[in-house]
């Protein structure tokens, strides 16, 4: 993941005041954004394949729960996986360094996140019996952890800033052409 | 979003709901500074934090500011044109009028520019309106109403409905009202109202009002500035002035925080020092870095009066180059943070110097508070006031820095010396309280140095002549023909430990051959 951070600064008023102005201008950077995350998403489901990880994993849930603290094992169903993995813009909890998401990458279902994460905290060589087994097998197939998602985001995050990044810049720069003609 | 779910966040935004934060951070600061100065070091950290989220919060707040005022003016603008068909020069210097009288009055643009646009609109005459406006803020002021309404009721009374205005003033007479004569109206209620608007802006509630309108002005400027450039927060505040400055007030919070306490208008003072530390830190990384050093050098080496004295001088070498920094013009100071940083934290922190100097130019009364405060932090000599260095300050200041560490090695070395050979003492003779700045425990380690001196032994060995009639002491691997040679470990300080540490060598001699105790000193 790129070490640098791109903050957007001033999202909403800027389009607040351009729509004022330029209903159109507005459009064309919420579409950039939309394409962005649509994109990415569309990346995301791509990593899901048909078939369960490794045969052992079935495609159902389990019928009597164990595992996972009794919810039981889920079973692998790529559909609902991917129809789980979703865009959002929605603003989540503000940081402690006063920043906030404005467009993100979901994955919701329990077995999309586990094939997500599996072994990120417990490496192999950690775990005992059939875990070891489950997160080597794992390891060596898809790789390390952060395998849909993330793994999307750590590949492009960097570029879809930029492109958001400099949309926004035209917006305002288009904002205060506005305002200038506007002002005496 | 959905709770449990992985997020993967691609966009990040700066949000406004941290500055309430911020703005929490800081009033707990208060409340903490008005506790001791111990509490307020420790809170300086937070205060820096919250300071730097306050100066982003500045930034963004000029852009809104800037995009308000503009649509303000535009309107005025416009409705002097429909209604007096005014030039664009007339308008120009209408806005200059508002601006001097907003600085004058302390009433807000933003009603100054309706209020205006309705009384052209009844006289007919820009300058007619300006007249009128006068009157609608003396009015305004001695019946505690806001302008806009008051120039409602001059705008009626100006029509010939005297009737609204005789609500407010029962003074104006029936005839007058019946007359519809608007000058005598005036002159009826001058008594009470004239010179009003400006006694109320001299009061503190107005002074008050002129300070914040100022900030607002100055907010609104940087913002035409900023606004087409406002950009992500980007790492040289997080990254490089944020830590220098938790830095700095952790070594240095309590000299700052008993500088605040004792100040009047610590509040006004605590943002412009922040200010101050902020541009300066921004600017001056390396600098401030040697500073670190002089300071650690002084605080983790020994308190000594020579080191702390080449320490106020290096502080005192940076204060000039605070000042040298501060003679660049505030809106170059702006323009300078827009082209070299490039990031909306340098020119956040820019915003918020510009505003907050704003306030100080506004008015003498907070040059004068600043300065009580600056006054209180001693030898840190922050000066509201003090623009007149140079630029020379800034390289003389360097060498001055550079020249005081230097003092301070040599320093630093005595009263190393100095606390060793205190310690030595307070083992030796189990005295506790001991300071090495005291000057008769400086006497006696000087006076214990010349002991030594003449003793010329740190572990002697003392040779003494086996008198007669002390018997055979043959076979002692201490006889050395006809010598007792005696060895005394460990160093001597006094007379005392000599003749302490030769009794106890002869008693080791004399249980070794077991004989009779001749050795007795």
């Amino acid at each position: 993941m790129a070490d640098e951070v791109v903050i957007l600064n001033g999202v909403k008023e800027t389009l607040t005041a351009l729509k004022d102005f330029d209903k159109d201008a507005v459009k064309r950077f919420n579409k950039v954004i939309n394409s962005e995350l649509t994109g990415a998403e569309r990346d995301a489901k791509g990593l899901i394949s048909q078939d369960p990880p490794m045969s052992g994993w079935r495609k159902a849930d389990a019928a009597k729960g164990r595992t996972r603290g009794g919810a039981g094992w889920p079973g692998w169903n790529a559909a609902e996986i991917q129809s789980k993995i979703t865009k959002t813009k929605a603003k989540g909890k503000v940081r402690g360094d006063y920043t906030t998401s404005a467009g993100a990458l979901l994955n919701k279902s329990a077995a999309g996140s586990i094939f997500e994460v599996a072994g990120r905290k417990t490496k192999s060589s950690m775990a005992g019996g059939s875990s070891a087994q489950f997160l080597r097998t794992l390891g060596n197939r898809f790789g390390a952890a952060s395998r849909v998602v993330w793994r999307v985001v750590d590949k492009d995050k960097a570029r879809i800033e930029q492109n958001v990044a400099k949309a926004l810049e035209e917006a305002k720069t288009l904002l205060q052409k506005h305002l200038n003609r506007e002002r005496v | 979003m959905a709770v449990g779910s992985i997020v993967a966040r691609i966009l990040t935004e700066y949000s406004d709901k941290g500055t309430k934060q911020a703005t929490k951070d800081i009033s707990k600061m208060e409340k903490k500074f008005g506790d001791f100065a111990n509490k307020a070091a420790k809170s300086f950290g937070l205060a820096a934090l919250a300071a730097g989220a306050f100066a982003v919060k500045v930034g963004y707040d000029a852009v809104k500011a800037a995009t308000e005022d503009q649509k303000s003016q535009a309107l005025l603008a416009n409705s002097l044109r429909n209604t007096v068909g005014a030039t664009d020069a007339s308008i120009a210097a209408t806005e200059t009028w508002i601006t001097t009288t907003q600085a004058a009055f302390g009433v807000a643009d933003d009603q100054l520019r309706p209020a205006l646009a309705r009384l052209a609109a009844v006289s007919g005459s820009v300058t007619k309106a300006q007249t009128l406006m006068g009157v609608a803020m003396d009015i305004a002021a001695a019946r505690n109403i806001d302008v806009e309404q008051a120039s409602a009721l001059v705008a009626k009374a100006y029509g010939g409905n005297i009737g609204a205005l005789k609500k407010l003033f029962p003074q104006i007479s029936a005839a007058t009202v019946k007359s519809k004569d608007f000058a005598k109206a005036l002159k009826e209620i001058s008594g009470e109202t004239k010179g009003a608007a400006a006694a109320a802006a001299n009061t503190f509630a107005g002074q008050m009002e002129r300070i914040k309108l100022a900030f607002g002005e100055a907010s609104e400027s940087l913002g035409y500035k900023l606004l087409p450039q406002v950009k992500a927060f980007a790492d040289l505040i997080i990254t490089k002035a944020i830590p220098a400055i938790q830095k700095f007030v952790d070594e240095n919070g309590d000299k700052i925080a008993a500088g605040f306490k004792t100040s009047i208008s610590y509040g006004i003072a605590f943002a412009k020092l922040m200010y101050d530390m902020f541009n300066f830190v921004a600017r001056n990384i390396k600098v401030f870095a040697t500073l670190g050093a002089v300071i650690l050098a002084a605080f983790f080496g020994a308190k000594v009066a020579a080191a702390t004295t080449a320490l106020i001088n290096g502080i005192q070498a940076i204060i000039k180059v605070m000042k040298a920094l501060r003679t660049v013009s505030l809106a170059s100071a702006a323009a300078t943070a827009l082209a070299t940083g490039g990031v909306s934290a340098a020119t956040g922190a820019a915003a918020f110097g510009v505003a907050l100097l704003g306030v100080g130019f506004a008015m003498n009364k907070f040059n004068k508070d600043s300065d009580k405060a600056a006054d209180s932090l001693g030898k840190f000599d922050f000066n509201a006031k003090g623009f007149t260095a140079k630029a020379e300050d800034y390289t003389k200041g360097i060498e001055g820095m550079a020249g005081a560490t230097d003092k301070l090695t040599g320093a630093t070395d005595n009263a190393a010396k100095a606390t060793a050979l205190l310690l030595k003492l307070q083992n030796k003779f189990g005295l506790k309280g001991l300071k090495e700045t005291d000057p008769i425990t400086l006497e006696a380690i000087r006076k214990n140095q010349i002991k030594q001196q003449k003793l010329g032994l740190s572990s002697p060995t003392i040779s003494l002549a086996a008198s007669a009639g002390h018997g055979n002491i043959a076979g002692n691997t201490t006889m050395n023909g006809g010598n007792i040679t005696v060895n005394v470990a460990g160093s001597v300080v006094s007379q005392g430990d000599l003749v302490t540490g030769i009794k106890n060598g002869l008693e080791v001699i004399y249980r070794r051959r077991g004989g009779s105790g001749y050795a007795v000193l």
